[in-house]
């Protein structure tokens, strides 16, 4: 087929994209993954995310910001096409209305915690981390309810800025700050309790930081 | 929790100041100087906090690592055949 500008165009830009999808599927896979918790339906969300994507292409506008862009693509695509696949329970909603005042939301977070898990996150020891297996972590991240399981992700593992994930999960950045925060509490309450399974906690703490 | 301020410039903060500023400090989103530097004077003798925020530290680390996954082949050549038709 003769090339003329009006093909030129697109052609180029198919190219770009392409070379975009290639440098990001891992990312797209691996957040597709922890979402849908399940290989077959990330594969299909992936590539789902990347037809989406394409038929919208004219709506990026600046191509620096095309990992935010998909990213956000691929949560929207989740959020109408899978999540309702689900069979798990429907997970709590939180209240985000007093995001405003962090010390409060963290004295919330904390004061119904029981006292073992108060002592312990007072004074952690520092080997817990270190005897902690990779798989385990993603588990309790993948046990975390949505909302914060992706901004957790997004930031820890894709390393986008509070910024960017505002952009992708269309919050203000003070919201996902605040999701950061309860998010990693959460996390760090259910690598606690499996670390107190497998016996990697002595429980030979003491507290001394008060709430 | 300690209230003794070891610098006249620096008003100190409580822990649970700290803790809120600690996951925007490790994500390199603490940018106001004023808060970053009582932030910091606050782990410089809060034994607790210096060791939650080691820890947290570390974790971070370890989420990034543990996070990263591969595409399947499967995944990687319907994609390619996808783009193609695009």
């Amino acid at each position: 087929m003769p090339e003329n500008n009006d093909i030129k165009v697109p052609k180029d830009i198919k190219i770009w994209f392409s070379h975009c999808i290639k440098e990001n599927m891992d990312s797209l896979y691996a957040l597709g993954l922890r979402l849908t918790r399940n290989n077959a339906d990330a594969e299909d969300l992936v590539a789902e995310s990347v037809t989406r994507a394409w038929a919208a292409i004219t709506t990026l506008e600046d191509r620096n910001r095309f990992r935010p862009w998909m990213f956000r693509i691929l949560h929207n695509c989740f959020i109408s096409d899978y999540r309702k696949k689900s069979v798990r329970p429907v997970e709590t909603v939180y209240d985000e209305s007093s995001t405003n005042d962090g010390k409060d939301e963290i004295a919330s977070l904390l004061i119904n915690q029981p006292d073992e898990f108060l002592n312990w996150w007072a004074n952690p020891e520092r080997e817990f981390t270190n005897n902690l297996l990779g798989e385990d972590i993603m588990t309790a991240i993948e046990q975390l309810p949505e909302t914060f399981r992706i901004t957790v992700l997004l930031i820890n593992v894709e390393g986008l800025s509070y910024d960017e994930t505002a952009e992708v999960l269309g919050v203000p950045p003070g919201t996902v700050r605040s999701r950061m925060r309860r998010g990693r509490t959460l996390l760090q309450k259910a690598l606690w309790e499996h670390a107190k399974e497998a016996g990697l906690i002595t429980g030979n703490t003491m507290m001394e930081c008060s709430k | 929790m300690s209230n003794k301020i070891d610098k006249p410039n620096i008003v100190e903060i409580d822990c649970l100041e700290a803790i809120d500023n600690l996951y925007a400090y490790l994500d390199g989103e603490l940018v106001n100087e004023e808060t970053l530097a009582k932030f910091k004077q606050h782990l410089t003798h809060c034994r607790s906090c210096y060791s939650r925020a080691e820890l947290e530290g570390i974790l971070t680390e370890r989420i990034k690592e543990s996070g990263k996954g591969k595409t399947p082949e499967s995944l990687q050549s319907r994609l390619r055949h996808l783009i193609d038709d695009f």
